[in-house]
C-alpha cells in the first residue's frame, strides 16, 4: 500500500506539468514575435448564435492593424469565446474572476447593481456619440423602455442587442396549400389563395397579417379547420412549457397594449385598466365578474399599488385562450406538447420536418420565442436534403401576429423582450483596449451592421433603423415576417426599469413570474394539462390565485422595499 | 445429502435473480437504443425514433470526432484540442482526484476513527454531515477568485489540490470499515515495534484496500463524467467530459440533431465501457480481496 | 500492557502522527471549505438595501422572508413534503433492493458476475444519455408501444402523466442510482470472515437465513452510512427534476433539491437572492444534521452489534 502511495505520487508530481493544451490555430501569423494586443469577447452560444459579430470584428481588426497598442505588439486581434456558460445568470455568478475584455450575455437581471458597482466599464461616450455620420446618436436610436433600463444614474454600462419574445409561428406551406386565411367578412376561409382576405389582428385590410385569425375565436375556428384536415394545429415542446408561458405572457401584455405594459415594469401610469377586485379578507381576493364577464376600471399605478399591475385583464384573457386550447386534445400534439420526450430542439426538428416527412402528421403552427428559426437552422437544412421540394425553394416559415382576445382590441401588437441581451465591456479591462473595445460597440451599433444582423440571423434589435432593401432581399422568409410585424407598429417593452420593486425583484421581468399563483404553481400549461376536463379549475381560478398570490399585504411586508 | 440442500437455490433467490435480470434487460434495451440512434440520420431519427436504423451511417462517427475538439487560449495562443489531446487530461484529471480525493477520505477517516479519544476528531464528523446537509449556493466566484489567487488555476496540479477535501460520503464509509476492525490488528502492531506509520500503511490500509478501489473507481467514473469543473477551473486542459458538453450544446448544424448528440455520448462512453468489459475482473473484483480474511 | 505504561511518550507520538495526517487536509478545509462557505453563510444574514444598492445586516430578514413564502407557497410546501418523503423511496426502498441484489451477487448467483457488471453501467454512462433515454421511452415510445402491444390508447406518457409522474421520478432514481452501492455492499460482504459462513452452513441454516442473520448484520456499519448520508441530504436531493422538466417541474412532485437548485439558475447573479437562499440552506440543514446525528445515534443503539 504504502508503495501504491509513493508509485501514484510521484507519478502525480511528474505528470502534474504535463497535460496536453492542443495543436495551435492561433490566427494572424503576424511578422517577426507574431504578437497582437488581443481582445477577449466572451459570448453566450445561444438561439442567435455567434457569427453576426464576425464582420463587425474584421473592421476594427483592421483599422488597428498597423496600431501599437501595446509595446512591441503591432495590430489587433478581437477573440469570441462563445460558451453556453455565458448566460446573464452565468456571467454574473462568476462576477470578480471575470477573464474576459467584453461580454455578450442575455437575461442580465442584475444589471443595475453591477452598475452601480462599476464593475462595467461606462460607455456613455459611446451611446451618445452618432456612428457612422448618422443623424442619430445610438441613445436616441434605442428604444425608450431599454433607455430607461440601460440608464443608470445617467451613465450607460452596456447596450441591448437583439431581442426576442415568446409567439406563435406558422408554416406558411400548409396554410396556403389548406387556404388557411379568413376572407374577407372573417366568417369563413378563402376559397383560393387570390380571394381577398380579413384584415387579420392589426384591423387593417392591405398589409402582412390579413387573413390571419385576428380574435381567440378565430384562431379556435383554424384549429378546428386544420384537425379537420388531418393537420395538427398546434405544437411546442413538452418539456420546455416555460416558452409556452412565455407566448401567454405575449398575449397578456398584447391585450394591455404599450403603454399599460410600460405601467406595468416602471410602476408608474395612469389610466391602467386592471380587473375590479373584491377584498374578502387580508389573505383572500377575488376577480369581479358579472355575467361572465370580467369587469375592469382603470385606475393610477404607483410603486404602493403595484400589486394592482398583476390584476391586468390580460392575464385572464390568455388563461382562457390557454384553457380552450389545452381542453380540446384535437388541437395540439398531445404526447409531443405534454411529455418531457421532446426537448426544444426536438420539438423544432419534429415541427420542421413534420410538414416534409410523408409520414408524418403536419403540424401547422409552433409555440416558441421568435429565435427559433435560427436555432434550427440544421433540422432545417437536413430536412431540405431529406425532402428537397420540388423547386428547391426555401419551406416557409413565419412568426405570427397573435390573435386579440376580442374585436375591440385590434390594432398594433405589444410584445415585450424575453431575449434582454446586452453587450458590455469589463471595467477591469486594459486601459490600451478601451478604444478598440468601444470602436467594436460603435460598428455594431450602426444602422448598417444592424440591418447586416437582421439578415444574418432573423431577428431585430430595439433601435430604430432602416434594413438595407439588399439585406431585405436576402432575409429568410422568418425574419422578412418579424421585420413587417415591426414595420406595422409592433412595439417592444423592455421589462425592467429603475422602479425600487423591479430593482428589489427584479424577478418580476422575468416572464416565469407572470405566472406566479398562491397555490397552483407557476406554471399555467402545465395546470391546464393536470386538471383538463376539470371544470372547478379553470382560468378563472387560475387568475384568482395569482390575486391572492399578490394581495395588498404581501405587497407591502414582503415586496415593497421598506423605507 | 445437506449440501445438496444448501446448494439449492431458494426461491427468494430466484425471484431476486428475476428483478436483476429484468432490470438489466432494460439497462441493456436503453443503451443499445443510444448505440443504435447514433448511425441514424436526422431524418430517420424523426420519423423512427426508435427502431432500427434505416441504414447505418457509420460517417456520423467520422463527422463526430471531426467535430469533438475544444478550442482553448486566445489569439495567437489559441489551440484546437482534438480529441485524442482530451484523453491524457482525462486520466490524468479522473486517476489524480479520485486517488487524492479518496486518500484524503481514507487517512482523515483513520485518524478520526483511531484517534476518537482526541475531542477535535468529533468536529470532523459533524463537519462532513454539515457539508452533506448545506445546500450551497453562489460560492463559484469565491472559490474561483481563490484558485487564481493561489496560483493554481488552470493547472492539473491545483485540481488535485482542490480535491483533497476529506468532507465526503465515502469518509463515512471509510469511517465505518475502519470502525469494524477490531482494536486488537493494531495493538498487536504495536507490541512488535511498529510505529503509528507502519501500523497505518502496512497494517491498516491494506485491510481497506479494497474499499480503497472501490471507492477511487466510483470517483474515478465521477470525475470521468465531470464537466463542470474542467470548464470552470481547468478551461486549457479539457476533458472528454468537457468536449462533450461543448459538442452537445454547439450550434455547428452538423452536429444539432439526435443521433449526432447520441455520437458523442458514446463517444465517451464506449471507450469507458471497454475499457471497464477487459478490467472488470481487476476492478470490481478486487472488492472481493478487501477485509480480513483468516 | 505494555502499550498503557509508556502512555505519555505514546500520546506525545499519537499526537504528532494525528498533526502529520491530518494538517494538510485540515488546512485544504480551511481555505476551500470554511474560507469560501463562511462568507456564504454570515450573507444569511444580510439583506440588500436597493438604495444604497448594499448589503446590509439584518439578522433575521431571509428567515422571516422564508417562511412568509412557506406559508403562501404551496410549491414549497410540496418540495417540503416531497423531501421529507423521499427516505422511504431513495434511502429504504433503495437500501433493501440494493442489498438484495448484493446477496445475489456475493452468494455467487446465477448469472451474478454478468449482473455486477450491469448493475454498475448506470455509473459510467453520462447523466445526458441516461435521462434522454429513460424520457424519449416514457414519454415518447411508451405511448405507442401501449397501443401497438396492446391496443390500448394511453396518450400521455409516465412522466406527462400526473399519476405515474412521481413513481416514474423514483424508479428512475433507482434504476440509474444502485451501481455505486451494490459495489461497496459487496465489498463489505466479502469482507466477512468465511468461517462465520460455513459455521452457519453447519448448524443448518439455509441461504436465506444465513444471509439475514449472519452477513446482513455484519454489513450494518456499511448500511447505516447510505442511510445517514441519505438523510443528511434530503434536502438536496433534486430527483432528477431539472433534467426532466427543465424549470417546469410541476408543483406536486418538486423537491427542495429542485427549488433551491431553480431558484440558484434564476438568482442572475444577484447577491440578495444568494442571501436568501443561503438563509433557506442554514434553515434547512439546522433540520437535516441533528436529524441525522440523532437517526444515527439511535440506529447504532437499536442495531446488531457485530461481535
Amino acid at each position: 500500500m504504502k508503495k501504491l502511495f509513493s508509485i501514484v505520487l510521484a507519478l502525480s508530481i511528474t505528470l502534474s506539468a504535463v497535460g496536453c493544451s492542443g495543436t495551435p490555430i492561433g490566427s494572424g501569423g503576424g511578422d517577426g514575435d507574431g504578437s497582437k494586443t488581443t481582445i477577449v469577447f466572451a459570448m453566450y452560444e445561444g438561439g442567435f448564435g455567434t457569427t453576426w459579430v464576425d464582420e463587425a470584428i474584421k473592421t476594427v481588426e483592421a483599422k488597428y492593424k498597423d496600431e501599437e497598442l501595446e509595446p512591441g505588439k503591432k495590430g489587433l486581434i478581437i477573440d469570441v469565446k462563445p460558451d453556453k456558460g455565458y448566460s446573464g445568470s452565468g456571467v454574473a455568478s462568476l462576477y470578480g474572476a471575470w477573464d474576459c475584455d467584453m461580454y455578450y450575455t442575455e437575461s442580465f437581471s442584475a444589471y443595475n447593481e453591477f452598475a452601480k458597482r462599476h464593475a462595467f466599464l461606462d460607455i456613455t461616450d459611446v451611446v451618445t456619440s452618432k456612428v457612422n455620420g448618422e443623424e442619430k446618436t445610438i441613445e436616441e436610436k434605442m428604444y425608450q423602455s431599454y433607455r430607461d433600463w440601460f440608464k443608470v444614474d445617467g451613465a450607460y454600462y452596456a447596450l441591448p442587442h437583439a431581442y426576442g419574445s415568446g409567439g406563435i409561428s406558422y408554416n406558411v406551406d400548409i396554410f396556403e396549400d389548406n387556404l388557411c386565411y379568413f376572407n374577407e367578412s372573417g366568417t369563413g376561409f378563402v376559397s383560393s389563395l387570390t380571394e381577398n382576405r380579413s384584415a387579420g389582428p392589426d384591423g387593417v385590410s392591405g398589409n402582412y397579417d390579413d387573413g390571419l385569425p385576428a380574435t381567440y375565436d378565430q384562431f379556435f375556428t383554424l384549429c378546428e379547420k386544420l384537425a379537420n384536415a388531418s393537420i395538427t394545429p398546434v405544437a411546442w415542446s413538452g418539456q420546455m412549457l416555460s416558452y409556452v408561458a412565455s407566448m401567454m405572457s405575449s398575449l397578456a401584455v398584447d391585450y394591455a397594449g404599450y403603454d399599460d405594459t410600460v405601467a406595468r415594469f416602471s410602476y408608474k401610469g395612469e389610466d391602467v385598466e386592471v380587473a375590479k377586485v373584491k377584498e374578502i379578507n387580508i389573505n383572500d381576493r377575488e376577480p369581479i365578474f358579472e355575467n361572465g364577464v370580467l369587469q375592469t376600471e382603470k385606475v393610477k399605478i404607483t410603486e404602493e399599488n403595484g400589486y394592482k399591475v398583476f390584476q391586468q385583464p390580460g392575464f385572464y384573457y390568455a388563461l382562457t385562450f390557454m384553457q380552450k386550447l389545452i381542453n380540446n386534445d384535437r388541437y395540439y400534439d398531445v404526447n409531443m406538447c405534454t411529455g418531457t420526450g421532446f426537448d426544444h430542439l426536438g420539438a423544432q426538428e419534429e415541427y420542421v420536418y413534420s410538414a416534409a416527412d410523408p409520414s408524418k402528421r403536419p403540424i401547422a403552427m409552433f409555440v416558441e420565442g421568435s429565435y427559433w428559426y435560427n436555432e434550427a437552422k440544421g433540422a432545417r437544412e437536413d430536412c431540405a436534403i431529406d425532402y428537397p421540394t420540388e423547386d428547391g425553394s426555401e419551406r416557409r416559415f413565419a412568426f405570427m401576429p397573435l390573435p386579440k382576445a376580442n374585436a375591440d382590441k385590434l390594432g398594433p401588437q405589444t410584445l415585450i423582450d424575453t431575449n434582454q441581451s446586452a453587450i458590455f465591456i469589463n471595467a477591469e479591462i486594459d486601459p490600451v483596449k478601451i478604444a478598440p473595445a468601444k470602436d467594436l460597440l460603435k460598428e455594431l451599433y450602426t444602422n448598417e451592421y444592424l440591418s447586416y444582423c437582421a439578415r444574418e440571423t432573423a431577428t431585430l434589435c430595439p433601435f430604430e433603423y432602416e434594413i438595407a432593401p439588399e439585406d431585405y432581399e436576402a432575409m429568410s422568409y422568418f425574419g422578412k415576417s418579424l421585420l413587417d410585424m415591426k414595420a406595422n407598429g409592433t412595439r417592444h417593452v423592455f421589462p425592467y426599469s429603475q422602479s425600487k420593486v423591479i430593482l428589489a425583484n427584479p424577478s418580476f421581468g422575468k416572464p416565469n413570474a407572470d405566472w406566479e399563483t398562491s397555490k397552483h404553481g407557476t406554471n399555467p400549461v402545465s395546470y391546464f394539462i393536470e386538471r383538463k376536463g376539470d371544470e372547478n379549475f379553470g382560468a378563472k381560478e387560475y387568475f384568482t390565485s395569482m390575486l391572492v398570490k399578490r394581495r395588498p399585504e404581501v405587497w407591502a411586508n414582503s415586496i415593497l422595499p421598506q423605507q | 445429502m445437506k449440501k445438496e440442500r444448501l446448494n439449492k437455490p431458494n426461491v427468494v433467490f430466484v425471484i431476486i435473480g428475476v428483478v436483476i435480470a429484468v432490470y438489466c434487460l432494460s439497462l441493456i434495451f436503453a443503451l443499445s437504443w443510444a448505440f443504435l440512434t447514433s448511425f441514424k440520420s436526422r431524418g430517420d431519427y424523426v420519423s423512427n425514433p426508435v427502431g432500427f436504423p434505416k441504414s447505418f451511417l457509420f460517417e456520423n462517427y467520422l463527422v463526430g470526432f471531426e467535430n469533438f475538439y475544444v478550442d482553448v487560449g486566445t489569439g495567437l495562443a489559441k489551440s484546437r484540442v482534438s480529441l485524442l489531446q482530451m484523453i491524457p487530461n482525462t486520466l490524468l484529471y479522473a486517476i489524480g482526484c479520485s486517488f487524492f480525493l479518496t486518500a484524503t477520505n481514507c487517512i482523515v477517516a483513520y485518524c478520526c476513527c483511531k484517534f476518537s479519544k482526541f475531542k477535535i476528531t468529533k468536529v470532523y464528523v459533524t463537519l462532513v454531515y454539515v457539508e452533506m446537509a448545506l445546500p450551497i449556493v453562489g460560492g463559484q466566484a469565491a472559490e474561483l477568485q481563490l484558485i487564481m489567487r493561489l496560483g493554481i488555476y488552470d493547472t492539473m496540479f491545483g485540481m488535485w489540490i482542490m480535491k483533497m477535501y476529506f468532507a465526503g460520503v465515502y469518509f463515512l464509509v471509510f469511517l465505518a470499515m475502519f470502525s469494524s476492525i477490531p482494536k486488537d490488528f493494531a495493538d498487536a502492531g504495536y507490541i512488535d515495534g511498529a510505529s503509528e506509520f507502519t501500523v497505518l500503511f502496512k497494517l491498516m490500509l491494506p485491510m481497506v484496500s479494497g474499499t480503497f478501489g472501490t471507492v477511487m473507481l466510483i470517483y474515478f467514473i465521477s470525475y470521468w463524467n465531470d464537466y463542470q469543473t474542467p470548464l470552470l477551473y481547468m478551461p486549457s486542459l479539457p476533458t472528454l467530459a468537457y468536449g462533450l458538453y461543448r459538442y452537445s450544446f454547439s450550434f455547428r448544424t452538423q452536429i444539432t440533431s439526435v443521433p449526432m448528440k447520441m455520437v458523442g455520448c458514446m463517444i465517451l462512453f464506449l471507450p469507458i465501457f471497454v475499457v471497464f468489459i477487459c478490467f472488470q475482473k481487476v476492478l470490481i473484483g478486487n472488492i472481493t480481496m478487501g477485509g480480513l480474511k483468516e | 500492557m505494555k502499550v498503557k505504561l509508556k502512555g505519555n511518550s505514546r500520546l506525545m507520538k499519537e499526537i504528532i502522527f494525528f498533526t502529520i495526517m491530518m494538517i494538510v487536509p485540515t488546512v485544504q478545509y480551511l481555505i476551500f471549505g470554511f474560507g469560501i462557505k463562511i462568507n456564504l453563510i454570515t450573507l444569511a444574514f444580510q439583506t440588500f438595501n436597493v438604495d444604497t444598492n448594499q448589503m446590509e445586516w439584518n439578522l433575521l430578514g431571509n428567515f422571516e422572508k422564508f417562511f412568509a413564502q412557506y406559508n403562501e407557497s404551496l410549491e414549497l410546501q410540496n418540495s417540503i413534503r416531497n423531501s421529507l418523503s423521499l427516505p422511504i423511496w431513495t434511502i429504504f426502498l433503495s437500501i433493501f433492493i440494493g442489498v438484495f441484489f448484493s446477496l445475489y451477487i456475493y452468494k455467487k448467483q446465477f448469472g451474478s458476475r454478468a449482473f455486477k457488471v450491469l448493475l454498475f453501467m448506470p455509473s459510467i454512462v453520462s447523466a445526458i444519455v441516461m435521462t434522454r433515454v429513460f424520457s424519449m421511452f416514457v414519454d415518447r415510445a411508451y405511448p405507442d408501444f401501449l397501443r401497438l402491444t396492446f391496443g390500448v390508447e394511453a396518450p400521455l406518457g409516465l412522466l406527462a402523466n400526473k399519476d405515474t409522474r412521481w413513481a416514474t421520478l423514483i424508479f428512475y432514481s433507482l434504476w440509474s442510482g444502485f451501481g455505486s452501492s451494490i459495489l461497496l455492499y459487496v465489498g463489505a460482504m466479502s469482507s466477512i470472515s468465511e468461517s462465520l459462513s460455513e459455521a452457519a452452513k453447519l448448524d443448518g441454516c439455509n441461504m436465506l437465513q444465513e444471509s439475514i442473520f449472519i452477513t446482513i448484520p455484519l454489513i450494518y456499519q456499511t448500511i447505516l452510512v447510505y442511510i445517514t448520508t441519505g438523510i443528511a441530504a434530503i434536502f438536496v436531493n433534486q430527483l432528477n427534476l431539472y433534467s426532466f422538466y427543465q424549470h417546469t417541474a410541476s408543483a406536486s412532485v418538486s423537491t427542495m433539491g429542485y427549488w433551491i437548485y431553480i431558484q440558484t439558475l434564476s438568482a442572475g447573479g444577484q447577491t440578495q437572492n444568494y442571501a436568501y437562499l443561503s438563509a433557506v440552506g442554514l434553515l434547512l440543514s439546522c433540520i437535516t444534521v441533528p436529524t441525522t446525528l440523532i437517526i444515527k445515534w439511535f440506529l447504532n443503539k437499536v442495531g446488531p452489534k457485530t461481535e
